[in-house]
């Protein structure tokens, strides 16, 4: 992990100043790294703590407020290196070179169009839901032979895309879409139970921008989107 | 037995339609035992596996690897536990919703 990604907010100082008991000590040790920004010290403590809880502990004292992540500029090593790691653990992978290669997309997430193709009603509900909460409008589309109606009507600016469909399969669906000249800039990120580490670098062989393995997490989801589509 | 759930409160309208196509999929799961269709057994329990914990509801991921392990060994005991398992899991389910 590449350290000191984060700061301490001012809710975070208070937190860290005050004496109140109800501050686990976690949340105060790892204020207190954070706050003098030692990475030496942080690496050490990091060597020392079970990484998923890690993970956990950051995500919740950023949920709760008392860091943020800091403003890189967009694209330099640390920055991506940090945010790949940060999201494998989660189960979500990005092709920097993908992204790296398309100008930000320049729309408001209101403006911004997701097409999610997904053909279990439970797993499209959640998925439309959460896509919708981050702000973005949703269109659907249960099986391949929708989608392809759904592209020819209206390109989508992102394609959430499943892989086991009913009439096709996602990988080669998504290979089909790359060769094609209209849809092979099309950001497309793959959203799958399909956890294999072959399977993974498959899907980001084949031209997808993102790769999300189910389960997943509202913020996770939101996150590739907007890295994806680098608003 | 009473089995509680905490589901997240953003979830809570699609809660009902998650519980409703859960009982279909239970009679389906009864049908195709009774026709000792493991292909379907199989898919219904990938279902299982990958919607129960979005929803907050571990329990039934976890009994679809358990039907995706008895359709891979052909497995009727651990298949017709596990249905009987489920059945009685979603008739006891009580659900609460967190902020």
């Amino acid at each position: 992990m590449s350290a000191p990604f984060y700061r301490i907010t001012d809710a975070g100082r208070r937190a860290l100043e005050s004496k109140d008991p109800a501050v686990p000590s976690d949340y105060r040790f790892l204020l207190s790294l954070i706050d003098f920004g030692n990475e030496e010290r942080l690496q050490n403590f990091i060597g020392q703590f079970p990484e998923q809880r890690l993970w956990d502990t950051l995500t919740e004292m950023e949920e709760i407020g008392l860091i943020a992540r800091v403003a890189e500029p967009a694209g330099t090593h640390a920055e991506t290196t940090a945010a790949r790691e940060a999201l494998s653990r989660h189960g979500a992978y990005l092709s920097e070179e993908r992204l790296a290669a398309r100008a930000p997309l320049g729309k408001t997430p209101a403006e911004t169009v997701i097409l999610i193709v997904e053909d279990d009603p439970d797993q499209l509900a959640l998925a439309d839901l959460r896509v919708s909460m981050a702000g973005y409008s949703v269109r659907a589309a249960r099986n391949h032979a929708t989608l392809l109606r759904s592209l020819r009507e209206r390109m989508p600016d992102l394609l959430l895309l499943d892989v086991m469909l009913p009439d096709g399969d996602g990988f080669e669906i998504l290979a089909k879409l790359r060769w094609h000249p209209a849809y092979r800039a099309l950001p497309i990120v793959l959203l799958t139970v399909k956890n294999d580490p072959d399977d993974i670098v498959r899907g980001l062989k084949l031209g997808a921008d993102g790769y999300i393995t189910k389960p997943y997490s509202k913020r996770i989801l939101a996150d590739v989107v907007r890295r994806v589509l680098r608003p | 037995m009473a089995h509680l759930v905490a589901v997240a409160a953003d979830l809570r309208h699609l809660v009902p339609i998650f519980l409703s196509n859960r009982g279909k999929e239970l009679q389906a799961l009864r049908e195709a035992f009774a026709a000792a269709n493991y292909e379907v057994l199989r898919q219904l329990g990938n279902r299982m596996k990958g919607v129960g914990n979005p929803y907050g509801f571990r329990r039934i991921s976890e009994l679809g690897e358990h039907i995706v392990a008895g359709a891979d060994a052909r497995d009727a005991a651990l298949l017709e536990t596990t249905i009987s398992g489920y059945a009685g899991y979603l008739s006891g389910l009580q659900v609460s919703y967190r902020d």
